[in-house]
């Protein structure tokens, strides 16, 4: 295809090198190198304290690593590393990363809808396309019905469709997802973790999460990378890890996850 | 039976007390608000952090608020007739009467603003929103139906302030308690004050009530 032929090797999504991050002694995340691949979705999973949050913060750029390279492919389909970047030239970058959040970060003082158009306002869009394309997000993601609704009316799953909207409000090409079922009940989780994989079908949106559960990782990714006290200790398409984990903290987490699967 | 009361000066003092409290409750809010902003977001947590201007700032608040009112009202003379042009009357007693607001309500904004958690901020920073953002998307209208809460606090505040402020000739209900129902043991006007005072206090509180509840969406 031609866009291949412009790009003989397939530039990835985002690109981490060396990265680690410490708070004051403490090593929260240490040389994590990796690539995540356009359109795919990754998995990274990790006991709480595993530096999963840290890390997703860093791609972001809510927090400064200590050292390495954080490069994100940009419209112009360079790689361009965010790190030595300031406040506003990451704001720009942040404009084009959606986020989804554990306990959903709605605004309370705002509908659905003006949460959903949030991400747009920031872009500086102009109000009637922002009706528009909320309007098109409410559909995506079922919540026609709730767009003058204020976000202590709504589900839990109601609330993290909602964040999934805002997240995808400006188009990103890359979505990040910090535990974005943990706070949801099993058929809840479920039915999100359906709208994340449509999500990322439908518009080819590249989705990194991050969780704890195994069972997350195993409905939805294609890829996962284990994390253990800062550093990656096992990476692999998610049934190799599954059928053959390596590492103690997988074959823990995978162990857990079975009693967790039998109990529901 | 007829109550034979100065209607007219009760009237008068009334207005009088209303355009005190609501003059500098205004620009208490008006000034307040952004020092309250200030110093949350320059505490050494906050969204621009200046440890040092946050501990001036805080400084001179306190230094500010521990000065008795009366006092204030006496040594503002020199500022307040720089602004009016005379240290005597209503419009004279605005001034130490906002002086005295904006600190309070500085320090009632931080307190509300503070209390908003601090996920939101973040949410809105991993959008791509700027400081200026966070303040007029996430803090003053998350923070709202406290800060309405607070300004009526403050109101009630300055209602009972402005009785003193007939000590530089402001008129008002306290300076006619003081003069009719005090000096010249006319009990009636002393208890048809306190009436119309308990009244005051109470709508205005049922009104900021109202006003926090109808921003309140939590």
């Amino acid at each position: 295809m031609a866009m291949n032929s412009l790009n003989p090797v397939a530039l990835p999504m985002l690109r981490l090198t060396g990265v680690t991050k410490r708070f004051g002694t403490h090593a929260a995340v240490t040389d994590i190198s990796l690539d995540i691949n356009r359109g795919e979705i990754l998995g990274i999973i990790g006991r709480s304290g595993a530096g999963k949050s840290t890390l997703i913060r860093c791609i972001n750029g809510l927090e400064k690593p200590d050292s390495g390279r954080i490069e994100i492919l940009d419209p112009d389909e360079q790689l361009q590393d965010i790190v030595p970047l300031g406040e506003r030239a990451l704001q720009k970058i942040r404009g084009r990363i959606g986020m989804v959040f554990q306990h959903f970060n709605l605004l309370s003082s705002k509908t659905v809808a003006d949460n959903i158009a949030l991400p747009l306002k920031i872009a500086g869009r102009a109000r009637a396309e922002r009706k528009a394309r909320v309007a098109e997000l409410l559909s995506l993601v079922g919540l026609e019905a709730k767009a003058d609704t204020y976000p202590a009316q709504l589900s839990g799953g109601q609330k993290q469709r909602v964040g999934i909207a805002r997240a995808l409000a400006a188009q990103p090409a890359l979505l990040l997802s910090d535990e974005a079922t943990s706070a949801l009940d099993p058929e809840t989780t479920t039915s999100i973790l359906g709208l994340l994989k449509d999500i990322n079908r439908k518009l080819g949106v590249t989705i990194l999460l991050i969780t704890h559960e195994m069972a997350v990782i195993r409905s939805i990714s294609d890829r996962v990378v284990v994390l253990d006290q800062g550093r990656i200790v096992e990476q692999g398409a998610t049934d190799r890890v599954f059928a053959d984990p390596q590492s103690d903290i997988a074959k823990r987490l995978l162990a857990a996850a079975q009693l967790g699967l039998e109990t529901f | 039976m007829t109550f034979d009361l100065p209607y007219g000066a009760l009237l008068n003092a009334l207005w009088q007390t209303l355009a005190m409290t609501f003059a500098s409750g205004a620009l208490g809010f008006i000034f307040g608000l952004p020092l309250g902003l200030i110093l949350v977001a320059t505490a050494a947590d906050g969204i621009w952090p200046y440890p040092w201007l946050n501990r001036v700032l805080g400084a001179i608040v306190n230094a500010f608020r521990s000065l008795p009112f009366i006092i204030l009202l006496v040594a503002l003379i020199p500022l307040t007739r720089l602004i009016i042009g005379t240290s005597i009357g209503t419009a004279a007693a605005i001034v130490p009467l906002t002086v005295s607001a904006i600190p309070y309500f500085g320090r009632v904004a931080e307190v509300a603003l503070r209390e908003v958690d601090g996920n939101l901020i973040d949410a809105v920073r991993a959008m791509g929103g700027n400081r200026w953002t966070i303040v007029r998307e996430v803090l003053v209208p998350e923070a709202l139906p406290s800060l309405v809460a607070g300004f009526t606090v403050t109101l009630v505040l300055l209602i009972g302030a402005s009785a003193m402020a007939g000590a530089v000739g402001a008129g008002g209900l306290g300076d006619l308690a003081i003069r009719y129902g005090y000096q010249r043991f006319e009990t009636g006007v002393m208890i048809a004050v306190i009436v119309v005072l308990i009244a005051l206090v109470s709508l205005i509180q049922a009104i900021g009530d109202r006003v926090a509840r109808f921003f309140d969406h939590r």
